[in-house]
């Protein structure tokens, strides 16, 4: 990965760690793996999460992706608003999420471009 | 029932509005000036050093800057062309923003070396063009500097002109190096975010110029007339965003609400999020708005008031709405009513409520009358941040609602925070 994307993952990855801190996290597993300029990122913890919420995560997280402006707004990743997930969700290409007896796992894909 | 248009055509509906926008400007322009006075009108704005605040009507006539204004929405879309980039609603916000500042300071001379800049910086980190168009366009708000470097001081234009060209072309590769990291300063809460970078940018070179001897302020160019031929052709405008908006929603308001839900805080593309109908609707509403704000206070109709309401209707694409800028604008007006330095009904007051809608995302955020404390804040700060840069940076008030969102923002959210660990307890 060049150094931009090296940038935007590790905004990507803080985003998320403060979401589930948010939620009351106690305990947060999380893979990555890099291939080439491909990312993906695996996190999984227990939460306390309406429903509602989770579908409001859905949604934050399936925006139409703006790569053209991915440097420029990643920078807003690192603020504590839950909003900061809209940001996420429009950086990525592609999210799986499942939500089962309080355990929240997010998958996230991103193929960064020159 | 809204119908679902395809994507190309949605595309073409915005390719249309800012080409017949630049189109209408272009045509109604003779209805003022002659050809001839047209291009010398042109002339006289690109050779002026134009620091805020210039009104390009009283400069070159009210034809010559419309002209101005459209050719510069051609550059933009010749830009946004070549990048091939997808005409989202940053960039119809973008392009109607600058379009507005062409009204007073922004033209062909003084935004090319920016853009150049941007586009160098583009090929030195090995990234497309597409990528840093938005801070190339926003960059553009320190073209005066360019202007001022090449027509305002005293060297010989054999230097004047290299040294302006050549700094324009720094200060585009500095734009879109400094405009990722300088929003963690106001989180986002300012959607003029490279009105604060160039404010910066600005002081700097003030300061170089200012340290060799050269004196750099602001002036107060303005006209003070309101000419009614200029509010039908902005309420045209928006007529047409507003119905065009509407007959693509299928003669409805419906998800109008949710677009109204928005904080509007970075990075909020309405087009992207709710889609082209609502945006556009979205977009000439807020239009109006600006304009009955005009009205209501008896403010004049110059190139800086017109600038003011573009960009109002502009960022209406991404992120202002009248749930979270009426605040803000009420706070101006609670802070230019009570006081006794300041007048209401002046440009300067005029374009302080308009640009101060940048603050949007905090009343959409923090809710009305943190809107009114943000709108209030700035109507005070923007006064003074002026003669830092002496006017090179067109984006003030941008420059200064970047110091009120930072200052602000983490006061609320202290106190929201504590407000929800009551609650979780």
């Amino acid at each position: 990965m060049h150094k931009r994307a090296e940038h935007i993952t590790s905004n990507m990855i803080r985003a998320l760690t403060q979401f589930y801190l948010e939620h009351h996290a106690k305990e947060v597993k999380m893979q990555l793996q890099t291939v080439d300029n491909s990312l993906k990122v695996w996190f999984q913890g227990q939460v306390n999460l309406e429903e509602s919420e989770f579908e409001k995560l859905k949604e934050s997280l399936a925006q139409p992706n703006t790569t053209d402006i991915e440097y420029y707004y990643s920078e807003l990743l690192d603020s504590s608003d839950s909003a900061d997930l809209m940001i996420l969700g429009a950086l990525i290409d592609r999210s799986e999420l499942a939500f089962d007896d309080g355990i929240l796992t997010i998958d996230l894909w991103k193929h960064f471009n020159k | 029932m809204p119908r679902d248009y395809g994507p190309h055509v949605l595309q073409r509906i915005k390719w249309s509005l800012l080409l017949g926008t630049a189109l209408l400007f272009f045509v109604t322009s003779f209805f003022w000036q002659s050809p001839g006075e047209i291009l010398a009108g042109l002339i006289r704005i690109n050779l002026d050093p134009s620091p805020l605040i210039t009104d390009y009507i009283v400069i070159g006539g009210l034809g010559a800057a419309l002209w101005n204004s459209g050719l510069i929405i051609l550059l933009g879309c010749w830009m946004i062309h070549m990048t091939r980039a997808r005409l989202v609603g940053t960039l119809m916000a973008a392009v109607i923003m600058v379009a507005g500042f062409a009204f007073f300071g922004t033209n062909v001379f003084n935004v090319l070396p920016i853009i150049g800049g941007a586009w160098l910086y583009a090929r030195f980190r090995k990234q497309r063009f597409g990528s840093v168009i938005l801070a190339a366009f926003f960059g553009t708000a320190l073209g005066p500097l360019v202007s001022i470097l090449a027509f305002d001081l005293t060297y010989p234009l054999y230097i004047s002109l290299p040294l302006s060209l050549m700094v324009g072309v720094l200060i585009g590769f500095a734009t879109p190096a400094l405009s990722g990291p300088f929003l963690r300063f106001h989180s986002g809460y300012t959607l003029y975010n490279i009105g604060f970078v160039a404010g910066v940018l600005g002081i700097i070179s003030v300061s170089i110029l200012r340290a060799y001897g050269h004196k750099i302020d602001s002036v107060s160019i303005l006209s003070v007339n309101r000419p009614w031929q200029l509010t039908l052709l902005l309420i045209g405008i928006f007529s047409f965003m507003t119905i065009v908006g509407l007959f693509l929603n299928g003669w409805s308001l419906k998800g109008y609400g949710k677009l109204l839900g928005n904080s509007g805080r970075l990075v909020a593309d309405f087009d992207i999020l709710y889609g082209t109908a609502l945006t556009l609707f979205n977009m000439g509403l807020m239009g109006f708005i600006a304009i009955v704000y005009v009205y209501l206070v008896d403010g004049p109709m110059n190139g800086a008031v017109v600038g003011g309401i573009l960009s109002v209707a502009g960022f209406a694409a991404m992120g202002k709405h009248p749930r979270n800028t009426i605040p803000v604008m009420l706070g101006v007006l609670l802070a230019t009513y009570t006081s006794p330095v300041m007048n209401h009904s002046n440009t300067s007051a005029v374009i302080t409520a308009l640009f101060a809608t940048a603050l949007a995302p905090i009343a959409g955020e923090y809710g009305f009358f943190a809107g009114v404390l943000a709108g209030f804040l700035h109507t005070t700060l923007a006064r003074n941040v002026l003669g830092t840069h002496g006017g090179v940076n067109l984006y003030n008030n941008g420059f200064s609602t970047g110091f009120v969102a930072a200052a602000l923002v983490p006061l609320l959210r202290t106190v929201r925070d504590r407000k929800e660990d009551r609650e979780d307890a």
